[in-house]
């Protein structure tokens, strides 16, 4: 008799195993699958039931979240259940066929998309996103915003690799905003604030790219335009762009269902207008017209910019490999490291750029230094030159680069638009 | 003479049996069950005096996952089992029935590395097809319309390009 139960047990163990597993592999749902269990009634019946009644009421429960488990997204625009759908692949179980699609490469998303509805919508989900980041799968993809000269702000996201080419649909953000301040997170690009008919806002908007929708997030508490913004340890951090005076002058968001928290702040350090932003090994670093200011976030602390790193970062900027790079005066690529306090020059990249990269702009692209610029071709388009660069470290304490790969952009803008910005997400 | 018998006893003790669905019984060292996260949750939970049923697997695919835990269970070079792996990897894809078996069971019982081995190799088998060849080797209806395949053409992505 004692053997029996025992396997009542054992067969009861396995089949929790199993479907917590399955509850529990995507990070997307784990805290709603645990949020319902220790909330429902059924759960604390459970601890007094016998296993075999404790079985069928957590099967039952069970049941019931794989029904909530509703992925919608968009497909022609209007979002979809994907629990409607019919399943990826007949003959298999949807939470392997996703195993499956994961590890495909990004760059054939759009044929698999053109399967079926359910591959569509699979393949823009966030739980397709959540399960090749934590297969530390996910790739950079370069968004890069153009400004026309009739004022209208475009986003193109651009796979340098292995098509530079973007379909010429934009993206643009349901608010015009301009002089607004980006930050990524993940694959998720937050554009915060900006001027709105002349008036700075408080609103947040958030692409997700793996969809490839605007949504609005949680406003700020003030509005800002030409602040600074910055994503450190999940979290989204906003200063300057206001009035000086505001307590709120920095803020804090946290993501995924927070606000904004105001972030303590002395007087002497708050600017209006912000130049240029980095992060570089958990400090957030600002520049302002003359002087700028390091925010430790740890250790909430404050503090002014290095005299060297002020007086030649130029406002665009990006951090590579731990490193701050910008253009110096001549339009010529240098990085910066924070802990020598020391400007190093790039050397090797002569040939592959152009001699002026006044205007270009910056980014970290995947451990790769990404350059965009504008290239001087006669054209009736702009046209936009985009290059990947390794920079490795040499003996004599310099930078040397290699450009992996150049690539011409033709994004069907007119002349004289302008990138006011461009940012990588990972997706 | 008596520290033998307490060594045999744990040698013993480490041993667990399996029982598939077509009641094939497996004994196996506990290391290399343990390679599956759901029987290594049922041992910690259960021990391992009685036999564990594996109701949803049968006894040749129970037979081939062993195999490939035991492999797995020796710590042996990279190289080594990257090779080994390939050459499980050929063996089973030649059975498209088998390999379809080999993959269910494997997420059911929870072996995270042959589950990702097995993704990767079914994932190999999309690359270079259009969508049609792939509607068309797993059976699946196109239930797409004109409009929506060119907002997804126009949205998504670049050129059309086989993967």
């Amino acid at each position: 008799k004692s053997e029996k139960s025992n396997i009542v047990q054992t067969e009861f163990c396995l089949y929790l195993c199993r479907s917590f597993n399955f509850n529990n592999k995507f990070g997307y749902h784990n805290d709603h699958t645990r949020y319902h269990c220790a909330t429902d009634p059924a759960f604390s019946k459970a601890k007094k039931l016998n296993t075999k009644q404790m079985g069928s009421t957590i099967i039952n429960m069970i049941h019931k979240f794989q029904l909530q488990r509703n992925i919608v997204t968009p497909v022609n625009g209007e979002p979809m259940a994907f629990s409607a759908l019919p399943p990826l692949v007949p003959f298999l179980p949807d939470e392997i066929s996703i195993q499956i699609l994961a590890r495909l490469s990004r760059s054939s998303h759009t044929t698999l998309s053109l399967v079926s509805r359910s591959w569509c919508s699979i393949l823009r989900s966030q739980l397709l996103v959540a399960l090749r980041s934590s297969l530390h799968l996910s790739s950079p993809l370069l968004l890069l915003n153009v400004r026309t000269p009739s004022g209208s702000s475009l986003w193109f996201p651009v796979d340098p690799l292995p098509n530079p080419n973007p379909n010429l649909n934009p993206s643009l953000p349901s608010l015009p905003v301009s002089g607004a301040a980006t930050a990524t997170l993940g694959h998720e690009l937050y554009l915060l604030g900006g001027s709105l008919n002349g008036i700075p806002s408080a609103v947040v908007q958030i692409f997700d790219a793996a969809s490839r929708r605007w949504s609005l997030g949680p406003r700020m508490s003030t509005g800002r335009e030409f602040s600074a913004a910055a994503a450190l340890n999940g979290r989204i951090y906003a200063a300057g762009g206001c009035t000086p005076s505001a307590s709120t002058w920095a803020e804090v968001l946290h993501p995924g269902g927070g606000g904004w928290d105001m972030v303590p702040s002395p007087s002497e350090v708050r600017e209006r207008w912000m130049h240029g932003c980095a992060v570089i090994g958990g400090r957030i670093l600002v520049v302002v017209d003359r002087g700028g200011v390091v925010f430790d976030a740890e250790a909430g602390k404050w503090g002014p910019v290095p005299k060297k790193l002020d007086l030649g970062w130029r406002g665009r900027a990006a951090v590579v490999e731990g490193l701050l790079f910008t253009y110096d005066y001549l339009g010529k690529i240098r990085g910066y490291d924070l802990e020598a306090d020391q400007w190093l020059t790039v050397g090797g990249v002569e040939k592959g750029l152009p001699r002026f990269l006044h205007g270009a702009t910056l980014a970290n692209y995947g451990g790769l230094l990404c350059l965009v610029w504008e290239s001087r071709a006669q054209r009736k388009d702009m046209e936009i030159m985009c290059a990947g660069m390794r920079i490795s470290r040499t003996e004599a304490k310099g930078l040397v680069g290699e450009i992996l790969w150049k690539e011409k952009l033709v994004l069907g803008v007119p002349k004289r638009s302008y990138i006011a910005h461009c940012v990588t997400v990972d997706l | 003479m008596a520290t033998i018998i307490t060594k045999e006893q744990q040698e013993k003790e480490k041993m667990v049996t399996l029982v598939s669905s077509d009641s094939e019984k497996f004994v196996v060292e506990q290391k290399v069950a343990e390679k599956s996260h759901v029987i290594k949750m049922v041992m910690n939970c259960c021990g391992i005096e009685s036999p564990i049923p594996v109701r949803r697997v049968k006894g040749d695919i129970l037979k081939s996952i062993l195999e490939y835990c035991e492999k797995h269970s020796k710590g042996e070079a990279q190289e080594v089992m990257e090779k080994w792996d390939k050459e499980y990897m050929d063996k089973a894809e030649k059975d498209l029935v088998f390999f379809h078996d080999l993959m269910l069971a494997s997420h059911f019982l929870h072996i995270q590395e042959l589950v990702d081995l097995i993704a990767v190799t079914f994932a190999g088998m999309l690359k270079m097809k259009s969508p049609e060849e792939i509607r068309q080797k797993f059976n699946i209806n196109n239930d797409l319309t004109k409009e929506q395949e060119e907002h997804i053409m126009t949205t998504f992505g670049w050129a059309f390009q086989p993967i």
